[in-house]
């Protein structure tokens, strides 16, 4: 049917096949650089590049709820997210290799070395590994930082902390890189599996179905009188995609590079990793990792959804009123079970989705003392969708957590006092050695129009010395958090809200 | 690799094509230059995906497409008030965009969407199928519906009717 190239049909609508020019007949398109349409002309590609841009803008302001935003945070945020602009302070590209400087204002912190992109091989059962081992880890931090939270919030990123040391243990040997892998629980993966697992999983994540949505950035920090051995820059750079900076860290301005690096990875959201003297002089080497995740909710979630003050009731003392998004009739994945009710909530192209889940008897430290992977996976593979009368608090949180306890916890206690670093710092790594401290900085907004989430990580090594309407679940009590990948089961971020008002 | 150059170059070869095919289905002049380039603006936004596909312009046309269908209601309105469909007043004058585009409005929003798919985006029936999420059937359906009534408003014999019907 109509296939033929004589059919009259085809024929007739000959006129059509270019632009209207803006009047009854005659052919041709229109020129560029014209008024953005009017009057059958076309604007030029520059400009609807920009006017992207600033749809993305836009886009933003919405989601951070508010229209207080400095314009230089927009910008950064811009920029992060159109296609083609760098997130790293130089230009860097698939294969780019070579050694290059970066031209600070102080001279006293440059870029040696770009490796990006380097030719690995693929292994999906690897990447499937390392993500498996990620949630175990993920849970078990939580559940460690949550002893020492008390009644606090906590909040956590799992992947940003556990890439970090990924990278850490890919620099170190013999019973330290076993302590590591431990913590990890990583352990039953030798380091070529895991090095090219994470280098799967990494790509996996950030380049998904929506572009900007997960950013994630990498960098050693090398003191100057620290020569670094290249087979361990070449490894982390293959699998994780580093820059390598030397700094002084006898001066201030060591703090502030990384401290900017990190604002510059995180869209401005974590402006301080480390504090003013918190990194000592006698460091050797930090090994950094940041990461951002912006998205809105799936289309048409919390569209009825209004937000009220209401009370949230902490898992001690009174209740507090604090905003609370209020969606009476919405339909959710939900599931309620005997011991929890759980809700999740899918981001646009739903690669990665937030899980909620409440305890409804028990507090949620008791929850997660059994909460395994395959449980999670068992909770998110019950949700059906229904008919919920949901609420859940507007979230602004922000934390600092210093993991040297939990991770010591886990089982690398001794790495904090005694570690083996030779594959990273060569002989000199052999002995006296140890990993000084490992910091956290983490923000989460969640909102009825999505989630924006940032957390950095810092590695430092110094010398020893130094349904029917029937289901109510409101989020009004203590419940757990989590930001995951619904195609590996990743957990990017992981909060116990205690209390909202606490921020 | 998604750069701006490749993203001006396929702006630059398939605009004016998609700004026919936009007023054919809306039959809005400014509106299908605007729905033309509003779906580029997006598609910027997903460049370094949508570069790699193999047929790129498919996606701005899609994009295009759904951006007219939801303002469709207050676009027809706006034509209806200005050039009322009704078949006698349509000039037969085969070069006349705007009768050949009131000809089309006459149809119903699928029959017009499947025409402009099929004779001015070159889909076959199975790709428009594909892309509108129906079966096959139904785009042959659409399409042969569309093709009758545009023979009516045009004052054609429609070949294919007649094959059909003796």
């Amino acid at each position: 049917m109509g296939e033929g190239s004589n059919d009259w049909l085809e024929e007739r609508l000959l006129p059509l096949r270019s632009a209207p020019v803006g009047g009854d007949g005659g052919d041709g398109g229109g020129s560029d650089g014209g008024d953005g349409g009017g009057g059958g002309r076309w604007a030029s590609a520059d400009e609807l590049r920009a006017r992207s841009v600033r749809q993305r803008r836009r886009l933003f302001a919405m989601i951070s709820g508010g229209t207080c935003v400095t314009l230089a945070v927009v910008l950064v945020v811009a920029l992060l997210l159109v296609p083609g602009s760098g997130h790293a302070p130089i230009a860097r590209g698939p294969g780019s290799a070579g050694i290059s400087k970066l031209a600070g204002p102080d001279g006293s912190i440059h870029l040696v070395a770009s490796l990006n992109g380097t030719a690995r091989s693929h292994s999906a059962a690897d990447s499937s590994a390392v993500a498996a081992a990620e949630q175990t880890f993920a849970l078990a931090l939580t559940r460690e930082e949550a002893v020492s939270a008390g009644d606090g919030n906590v909040l956590l990123s799992p992947l940003s902390a556990d890439v970090d040391l990924a990278m850490l243990e890919l620099g170190s040997a013999g019973a330290t890189a076993q302590q590591i892998a431990t913590a990890l629980q990583s352990a039953g993966l030798s380091n070529s599996a895991q090095a090219i697992g994470w280098g799967d999983l990494v790509q996996s994540l950030t380049s998904g179905q929506s572009p900007g949505e997960l950013h994630l950035a990498n960098s050693l920090w090398i003191a100057q009188h620290v020569a670094v051995e290249a087979a361990f820059l070449k490894a982390c750079a293959s699998s994780f995609g580093d820059d390598s900076y030397q700094a002084d860290f006898e001066s201030a301005e060591a703090t502030q590079a990384i401290n900017a690096w990190v604002d510059q990875q995180t869209a401005g959201r974590i402006k301080q990793l480390f504090t003013a003297g918190e990194i000592p002089k006698i460091t050797e080497i930090v090994l950094a990792n940041a990461l951002h995740f912006h998205a809105a909710w799936t289309k048409g979630l919390f569209l009825q959804a209004t937000v009220a003050n209401e009370a949230f009731y902490p898992s001690t003392g009174r209740a507090v009123s604090v905003p609370m998004i209020l969606d009476p009739q919405g339909t959710f994945e939900a599931g309620v079970a005997s011991d929890y009710a759980a809700v999740q909530l899918p981001y646009t192209n739903g690669r990665y989705a937030a899980l909620l889940v409440e305890p409804t008897a028990g507090t949620v430290a008791s929850l997660l003392t059994s909460l395994t992977p395959s449980r999670l996976s068992s909770i998110v593979s019950g949700l059906k969708s229904e008919f919920v009368n949901f609420s859940m608090p507007n979230l602004t949180l922000s934390s600092r957590p210093l993991l040297n306890a939990p991770l010591a916890a886990l089982g690398m206690g001794p790495v904090f006092s005694n570690a083996d670093f030779s594959p990273m710092l060569g002989p000199v790594g052999t002995t006296n050695q140890a990993l000084a401290l490992v910091q956290q900085a983490v923000t989460l907004d969640v909102n009825r129009w999505g989630t924006d989430a940032a957390a950095a990580t810092g590695s430092v090594v110094t010398p020893v010395a130094a349904h029917r309407v029937a289901a109510t679940i409101s989020f009004n009590h203590p419940y757990l958090f989590l930001i995951r990948d619904t195609k590996t089961g990743t957990i990017l971020f992981s909060s116990i809200v205690n209390n909202p008002a606490a921020g | 690799m998604a750069t701006a150059e490749e993203f001006e170059l396929l702006y630059q070869a398939s605009r004016d094509r998609l700004a026919g095919q936009l007023y054919a289905l809306t039959g809005d002049e400014q509106g299908a230059f605007d729905l033309v380039q509003e779906a580029f603006v997006r598609t910027w936004a997903r460049w370094d995906r949508i570069s790699s596909y193999d047929d790129p312009e498919a996606f701005v046309r899609r994009v295009a497409f759904n951006l007219a269908k939801s303002q469709w209601r207050r676009v027809r309105r706006t034509l209806l008030r200005s050039s009322p469909p009704d078949a006698g007043s349509v000039d037969p004058d085969p070069s006349s965009r705007r009768d050949l585009v009131t000809a089309l409005l006459t149809l119903s929003t699928h029959e017009r969407e499947v025409i402009v798919l099929h004779y001015l985006a070159g889909q076959t029936i199975d790709e428009i199928a594909t892309d509108l999420k129906v079966p096959s059937g139904t785009v042959k359906s659409w399409l042969s519906r569309g093709r009758a009534r545009l023979a009516d408003r045009l004052a054609v014999r429609d070949p294919e009717e007649m094959t059909q019907h003796g």
